[in-house]
């Protein structure tokens, strides 16, 4: 049934170009779409587009998985025409919900899942400003670079308290009633911050890579990626697993990017030599079995993704499509290659903006 | 009158289309009275076989100039990049080209920033400015630095010197100017002639101004007035001059010059985030020296030295510092110094050999930096030959550079020959009509910021080339009755930037890359007109129009390749009308620049609107008693409360008044 309403949809759509209203009448609960001016389908996909720094250019693209129609700035349009802001740090889905940070404006928004904007918190100066969430039961958890992690209720987005961790973290997750914080410290931090999320009162560190950038949880199995060094030592990129008993960790390779599915971590690793053109290369590592296996998750990338500045590597959790976002920076918008769970490649579309940095999926 | 002639030659020394070195006339310095020419001359801009726009005093004053990077708009081929404001950031590109490559000269010596590549032009004050020129090519004085021909164009800015009448020892010029956004600056001038060879000069003006400019905020739904914050400045400069003449009538000229300033960075504006804190305080000491000296009818030299001391600090509050707090101190010095002589053993031909040498040091207060030493050299070559109506011009400057660092990879040296030809032709002498043509290949070495600077620098870096051509008409003439004067001039241009030095992103990082290829088509226009009317008074109009397509050929797979340049508008002109009349001066003028892209790629929502700005002055002297005048002046700037942007949400002022008086005694 569902399915077949998508298909119509998706036919529908094709047939008109135009917009959805009249073919979403078999979602009888589409309260996503409450006083959204676009209407949006059941399936849906958020991409964020970080822009360029100082531009007030950062924007939400709608993407639609069915049909690969793309409705850019999709904020603006929900909104009356607003700005999302400077430099779109972070994007997640929550309870149907999207937040988004906005680090140059420094705000943190909650959007409906159509886009429409139903609360705001500005971060005050002496909080700092954003750069990452996580959601976990009913609070919202922001990374602020006053070298803390602010707690804001997940609806009104009313500021509660902050817990002090290291220098300038960057991304945190949530597991088994823990949040685990990587500090960058811009090359001068080595920490990983572990908050206790009962209390959320304090924070213990524990000695990991310097500089770490990004942190993600697989299965029970925490992953840490950063530059693994400070200027003027050469970047390592290394990816690192974090045993949660034994509070150590243990590289499992090199990597910029990384997300999750089905128990497997995917990591992406962009290298350049001579900083025009670049390499890049996919891997797994399966929780399950503790192996790494270098065999792309990718199996037909088009020549220019290999060579492409990697921007963003999102799994959709529901399907486990692969989206793996380029980005161009100033000289162009960003481009989006799909791709099913088992690497085939779907397709490719503009995202819309400059340099997409996350995606968030509905079903 | 030949006399006259010949000083306002000398005055104009380093602009005009004759081998001057073969002038054998001295300056008497103390003799001068104000240089006026009666005879219609030639202008300049006509005369030149290569490109050269020029605003005098007059024209400046007529017009309600505000800085002089606000003349160099109304030149034709040129950007501003003008980040708005007082204090904000006002850099030069000719043609294109990028700031980079372009020279500015302060009284004949070259200024530098071997830090950031760009000099800010906003910071020099129009005070005491006598004329402000712009060259594509160099100049054609002979006796020019081998630094003036080392650029792809080059801004000279002239100080004014003192004149003194017949018994006259000494002068007094003091001048009030204030207006909108709490901007007031005073300034004083005393000259004396402390002998019969010898003058001295003294100056100081002080400028402050709050900043505070409203400026309309559209956000979609919501159009807000907001106000520009942390947009203040406060500066002093100090300037002291010697100009000396020895009996073998050869002259020496001096110059010490001290600025200082504080200045708050509005930064661009964010949405929903007013906050900005960084600061910027600003040094410059230099001190300079000239000697000129003819030996014979055939053999002249001139020879500088200067030493330049810039510091500045950059502060920034935030909490995302450790200790709240970031702060970067840099120091640079340069040592420099050039000599030239020329030669002419013809009425046909003169050459000149240039050779300069120049010492830049950078250090600051970061514990690993490279604190880099370059020693640069400098020889350029140069022929005039003058036949009939002909007039070649040839030049070979040779560029040698080496860096010395503490820490960290050491750049290899470099060596470059960059040649340049220009020719022009009058075919009829009757007929002040002149068809030039220009050739050029310049570089630039990597700054030091290109090649050290912290996490993007690349010691690996190649100089940036840029090869000009130009083929140009011109013409000035008084074809009709009814016009006192009429001169008009026509260039189409192609350049090329090759191997241009560009921040390229990185996973993480920006590097700067030899990366970048740009290609200019362009066509610049100018005409300037004057007409009589009755009661003595006359009317002056000028008006100049640039077409530019620069594009980005950098790489065939990106999304902005053949897209125009970022903030290069296709089409950009401007025009000025100024009724003088005995009882008042009256100027007017416009300046009309196309839409343009703020970002590389070329699509609606990188555009950036076009904008007329129209401008509005009157000013008055008046004669107080023998030997005192007395000047009104008052501008309104931005007639329309245009609201626009030259750099992507760094908003302009709306309409803005100054008034200032002049007295001189």
């Amino acid at each position: 049934m569902k399915l077949r309403s998508l298909f119509l949809s998706a036919l529908c759509l094709m047939a008109t170009g135009a917009v959805f209203t009249a073919c979403e009448d078999d979602d009888d609960n589409d309260k996503w779409n409450e006083n959204a001016e676009v209407v949006l389908p059941k399936q849906r996909a958020f991409v964020l587009n970080e822009g360029i720094y100082g531009m007030n250019n950062a924007n939400v693209s709608f993407y639609n998985p069915a049909t690969g129609e793309v409705i850019t700035d999709i904020y603006a349009k929900q909104n009356g025409g607003l700005k999302l802001g400077d430099t779109a740090q972070d994007m997640i889905g929550y309870n149907g919900d999207i937040y988004v940070i906005v680090n140059g404006s420094s705000y943190i928004t909650r959007l409906s899942g159509a886009g429409v904007e139903l609360a705001r918190y500005a971060f005050t100066e002496e909080q700092g400003q954003p750069r990452y969430a996580v959601a976990e039961d009913g609070k919202v958890y922001v990374t602020l670079y006053s070298g803390n992690v602010a707690r804001l209720d997940a609806k009104t987005l009313a500021f509660e308290k902050m817990v002090a961790v290291g220098n300038n973290p960057e991304q945190l997750v949530e597991e088994d009633g823990k949040l685990y914080v990587v500090n960058s410290g811009w090359g001068y931090d080595n920490r990983l911050s572990i908050i206790d999320l009962r209390t959320f009162e304090s924070a213990e560190h524990v000695t990991i890579m310097t500089n770490p950038q990004r942190i993600i949880e697989v299965n029970d199995c925490i992953f840490i990626q950063g530059y693994g060094a400070a200027y003027p030592d050469p970047y390592t990129y290394p990816v690192q697993l974090y045993d949660c008993q034994t509070k150590t960790v243990s590289n499992i390779g090199q990597g910029t990017h990384m997300a999750e599915y089905g128990n497997k971590l995917y990591v992406v690793y962009c290298s350049t030599a001579d900083w025009v053109n670049y390499t890049t290369t996919f891997y797994t590592y399966d929780t399950r079995t503790r192996q790494k296996s270098e065999t792309s998750f990718l199996k037909d990338a088009p020549a220019e993704l290999t060579t492409g500045n990697v921007y963003m590597l999102e799994v959709n959790p529901e399907n486990g499509d692969i989206y793996v976002g380029i980005t161009h920076y100033a000289a162009g918008e960003g481009d989006i290659y799909r791709f099913k769970a088992d690497g085939t490649f779907v397709g490719k579309f503009e995202s819309g903006g400059q340099g997409p940095n996350a995606m968030v999926f509905f079903e | 009158m030949s006399v006259r002639y010949v000083l306002n030659l000398l005055v104009l020394g380093g602009l005009l289309n004759i081998p001057v070195c073969a002038q054998s006339v001295v300056d008497t310095l103390h003799t001068i009275d104000e240089v006026t020419v009666k005879a219609r001359r030639t202008p300049l801009q006509v005369a030149s076989a290569q490109p050269v726009q020029s605003m005098g005093r007059e024209q400046l004053e007529a017009l309600g100039a505000q800085s002089v990077a606000d003349a160099v708009k109304r030149f034709a081929g040129v950007t501003v990049r003008d980040y708005g404001g007082i204090g904000g950031l006002k850099t030069v590109s000719v043609r294109s080209l990028g700031v980079a490559h372009t020279a500015v000269s302060y009284d004949g010596v070259a200024v530098s920033n071997a830090q950031a590549g760009q000099i800010d032009v906003g910071r020099f004050a129009l005070d005491n400015v006598e004329e402000v020129s712009l060259a594509v090519g160099q100049g054609s004085d002979l006796l020019q630095s081998a630094r003036a021909y080392a650029s792809a164009g080059i801004l000279s800015i002239r100080t004014q010197q003192p004149t003194f009448a017949e018994g006259e020892k000494d002068m007094w010029r003091t001048r009030v100017s204030g207006g909108s956004f709490g901007y007031i600056t005073p300034s004083l001038r005393y000259a004396r002639k402390v002998a019969s060879r010898t003058a001295l000069m003294v100056e100081g003006d002080y400028m402050r101004a709050d900043g505070i400019y409203p400026f309309t905020l559209d956000n979609g739904r919501t159009e807000t007035t907001e106000r520009r914050r942390n947009s203040d400045i406060s500066s002093w400069h100090v300037e002291g001059n010697l100009y000396h003449t020895f009996r073998d009538e050869s002259r020496l000229t001096g110059k010490g010059y001290f600025y200082r300033s504080e200045r708050g960075l509005p930064g661009s504006v964010i949405l929903y985030n007013p906050t900005a804190r960084e600061r910027l305080w600003d040094e410059n000491f230099f001190t300079q020296i000239a000697y000129e000296k003819q030996f014979s009818p055939q053999w002249k030299m001139r020879a500088l030295a200067k030493y330049n001391h810039a510091w500045n600090r950059y502060e920034d509050t935030n909490v995302k510092y450790e200790g709240g707090r970031q702060v970067d101190v840099h120091r640079q010095d340069e040592y420099y110094a050039s000599a030239t002589v020329c030669w002419k053993p013809s009425p046909y031909v003169a050459l000149s050999l240039a050779q300069d040498g120049f010492v830049n040091t950078l250090r600051n207060n970061i514990d690993d930096s490279p604190n880099p030493v370059r020693l640069t050299s400098l020889t350029a070559l140069n022929a005039d030959f003058r036949w009939g109506g002909w007039h070649l011009l040839a030049n070979l400057t040779g560029t040698y550079t080496t860096d010395e660092v503490r820490s960290g990879a050491t750049p290899d040296d470099r060596r470059h020959l960059s040649p340049s030809l220009s020719l022009s032709w009058r075919p009829w002498s009757s007929e002040a009509l002149y068809l030039r043509a220009l050739y050029k290949n310049t570089f630039r070495v990597p700054t030091f910021n290109d090649l050290y600077y912290r996490r993007s620098g690349n010691t690996a870096l190649r100089p940036e080339d840029a090869t000009e051509y130009n083929v140009g008409l011109t013409w000035s003439a008084r074809p009709v009755d009814w016009l006192n004067s009429l001169s008009l001039t026509v260039d189409a241009y192609y350049n090329k930037v090759e191997d241009k030095i560009v921040a390229f992103p990185s996973v993480y990082v920006w590097r700067m890359a030899n990366y970048g290829e740009v290609e200019i088509h362009g066509v610049d226009a100018t005409l300037g007109a004057s007409f009589p009317l009755i009661g003595g008074c006359e009317v002056d109009v000028t008006g100049a129009y640039t077409f530019q397509q620069a594009l980005d050929l950098t790489n065939p797979s990106a999304k902005n390749y053949k897209d125009q340049l970022p903030y290069t508008p296709r089409h950009s002109g401007n025009a000025s009308a100024v009724l003088k009349t005995p009882w008042l001066h009256v100027g007017y003028n416009l300046m009309a620049v196309g839409k343009r892209y703020f970002m590389d790629q070329n699509i609606p929502s990188n555009e950036i609107e076009g904008y007329v700005e129209h401008g509005l002055t009157a000013s008055r002297s008046f004669q107080l008693g023998k030997s005192a005048t007395l000047r009104l002046q008052a501008d309104v700037v931005n007639l329309t409360d245009r609201q626009y942007e030259v750099i992507k949400y760094y908003p302009m002022p709306g309409r803005s008044w100054r008034v200032g008086m002049i007295l001189s005694f």
